[in-house]
Parts: C-alpha cells; sequence; structure tokens
C-alpha cells in the first residue's frame, strides 16, 4: 500500500488535543483497517505479526493496543476470520485471515483509494 | 486466556480492565484477551525478560485509556439495562387490560406503569417507543368501558369481551415486537 514514509519517530496521539497530529489520527481511523486487510490478502497473520508490518511506517499505529479493538470489530462484521495455531516459541497464536466478504472491503477500497488520493492532491496542490 | 505473570504487564492489564468497566462485558473480555495474548506472544518472542523490554512491550502497546477510548468508538452504544427493565412493559402493557376485568384502578396503574417505563428504556427507538404506546390505547379504551359496564351490567357480559380482547391481544403483539426490536438495538 502506497503510504508515504515519515522520517519521524512514534508519533504521540494528540487528536483530542487538536495539534499537529489530528490530520495524521483521522486519516489513520479511515484507512487503518484497510491497511489491516491489505496485509492479510497474502495469507493469515496474528497480531504481534501484523502490528511489526504495520510498524514499518510510522504513520500507522501510535498505541499498538489500538489495533484489536479494530481487529475485534473484522471479526465481528465478518471481514476476518481467525484460527489458532501452535507455535514452537511461546502460546499458540491467533491468526486472522480474510474473509470473501473481507476481500470484497479490500476490492471496494483498492477501487476508491487511487480516485480519493487523486481528488485530494488536485485540492490541496497546484 | 494465557497467563501472564510479570508484575507490570499484570498491573498494566489491570489499569486497562478498569478503563474497560464501560465496555459491555464480553468486549471488555475480548479486549483482555486480545492484549493478554499480545503481551505473552511478544514476550515470547524476544525472551530476554529484563524490566526495560518488558516497558518497552508495554509502552508500544500505550495508553490504556487510548486502546478503550478506540474499544469504545466501534461499540453502538450499549446502555446497561437491567433485564427487569426491559421486560416488564413487556409484561405489563398486556397484563394491564386483564387486571382491568378485575379492577379498572389497577388495570390503569400498570398501563401508566408500563408506558413510562417503555419511554425510559434507552434500548427501544422512538419510533417503538411510538408502536408500542399506540398499541396500548385498546386499553384504557376497554379500562373506560368496564368501568362504565361494571356500574350497569354483570362482569361477565360477553360485550365485555369485545373491549377486553383487542386490549390485551394488540399489547402483547407490541409486546413481542418490542421484545425482538429491543435485542436487534442492543446487539
Amino acid at each position: 500500500m502506497a503510504v508515504p514514509v515519515t522520517m519521524h519517530c512514534m508519533v504521540p496521539d494528540v487528536a483530542s488535543k487538536g495539534g499537529s497530529g489530528k490530520a495524521e489520527s483521522q486519516l489513520r481511523k479511515g484507512v487503518l483497517e484497510y491497511c489491516v486487510l491489505g496485509l492479510l490478502r497474502t495469507g493469515a497473520r496474528y497480531g504481534v505479526e501484523l502490528l511489526e508490518v504495520l510498524g514499518t511506517v510510522n504513520v500507522m499505529t501510535t498505541s499498538q493496543g489500538t489495533i484489536y479493538p479494530l481487529l475485534a470489530r473484522l471479526r465481528r462484521d465478518g471481514l476476518v476470520d481467525t484460527t489458532w495455531q501452535e507455535s514452537p516459541s511461546g502460546p499458540p497464536r491467533r491468526y486472522y485471515m480474510l474473509t470473501p466478504q473481507g476481500e470484497a472491503a479490500l476490492a471496494e477500497f483498492t477501487e476508491i483509494w487511487p480516485h480519493f488520493r487523486d481528488a485530494v492532491d488536485r485540492f490541496i496542490t497546484d | 486466556m494465557k497467563t501472564v505473570e510479570h508484575p507490570l504487564a499484570v498491573a498494566y492489564l489491570e489499569a486497562v480492565a478498569r478503563e474497560a468497566a464501560a465496555l459491555a462485558p464480553e468486549r471488555r473480555n475480548e479486549l483482555l484477551a486480545d492484549l493478554t495474548e499480545h503481551i505473552a506472544v511478544a514476550f515470547a518472542e524476544r525472551p530476554a525478560r529484563n524490566e526495560a523490554e518488558v516497558k518497552a512491550v508495554l509502552d508500544r502497546l500505550g495508553d490504556p485509556r487510548t486502546i478503550v477510548a478506540t474499544a469504545r468508538e466501534g461499540e453502538t452504544i450499549v446502555l446497561p439495562v437491567s433485564k427487569w427493565h426491559s421486560l416488564a412493559p413487556l409484561i405489563l402493557l398486556p397484563v394491564a387490560g386483564l387486571l382491568g376485568v378485575v379492577n379498572p384502578v389497577l388495570g390503569g396503574i400498570a398501563m401508566i406503569a408500563g408506558v413510562v417505563l417503555l419511554w425510559a428504556a434507552p434500548h427501544w427507538s422512538r419510533r417503538d417507543k411510538i408502536i408500542g404506546t399506540v398499541a396500548t390505547l385498546p386499553v384504557p379504551i376497554a379500562l373506560a368501558g368496564m368501568a362504565f359496564t361494571a356500574a350497569t351490567t354483570a362482569p361477565l357480559d360477553p360485550g365485555l369481551l369485545t373491549l377486553v380482547a383487542p386490549s390485551v391481544l394488540v399489547p402483547a403483539a407490541a409486546s413481542v415486537y418490542l421484545l425482538r426490536a429491543g435485542r436487534r438495538m442492543s446487539s
């Protein structure tokens, strides 16, 4: 997913204070779930693994824990399914995978996103 | 749920549990189970467990308040409704007409209590409440009819049945509808 990698470190969540992180926080709220669905496109992943990948771009997670309510909602909405798998090290992992519904939601987003991105670019650049 | 033993992690999960008190119980348990699993897995993947590393895992997870706030955003507002409150109007409204046969005043009290509880309950929409209230209309008609006929005719007048039947059946049908509507709203 084409996400600009910014050079700053962990961004404190200042959305509630209406500071410089507000735009970022609101954008993240809108697109994070599709990034998660996008990450599951190539196969099942478990929570910590998802967060590691999301953490490679600084804009996508500030507080890692907030991904879990999101994953729970995706589960409830039937966009992802989960299975437990044993691991050679430590406890079993809960793997998340796309359901056909999740694939459809991702396909829809993938279709809309370039138009959306271009439209925003048009308005905010000369 | 996997066990997490480190005191810092335990304290962190307790803080989450405290913040999550406002969530519906199953959402709270789900969140705690997910975070517990995360911590257990994160510890397992970086086995050297000094305090700084434990702290780093917890810091990355973030402020319990932020996490719970995110969980609340995704939650359709589920206000705690006692079972009693959600059932009482559904029982009172159909029973009001029957009670009226015995005593119109008692029937009237049951009807008013039923309507008040119906409107006070948070888990029905305005539309559902109006449906429930309109369905109660045969009750005061029946009560008035009974109060009137009780003075003039025998209590088991067949004419009375035509008044009592709709005052029980119509609210009963509405109760069945409201029971389903209430479940839909709170799920």
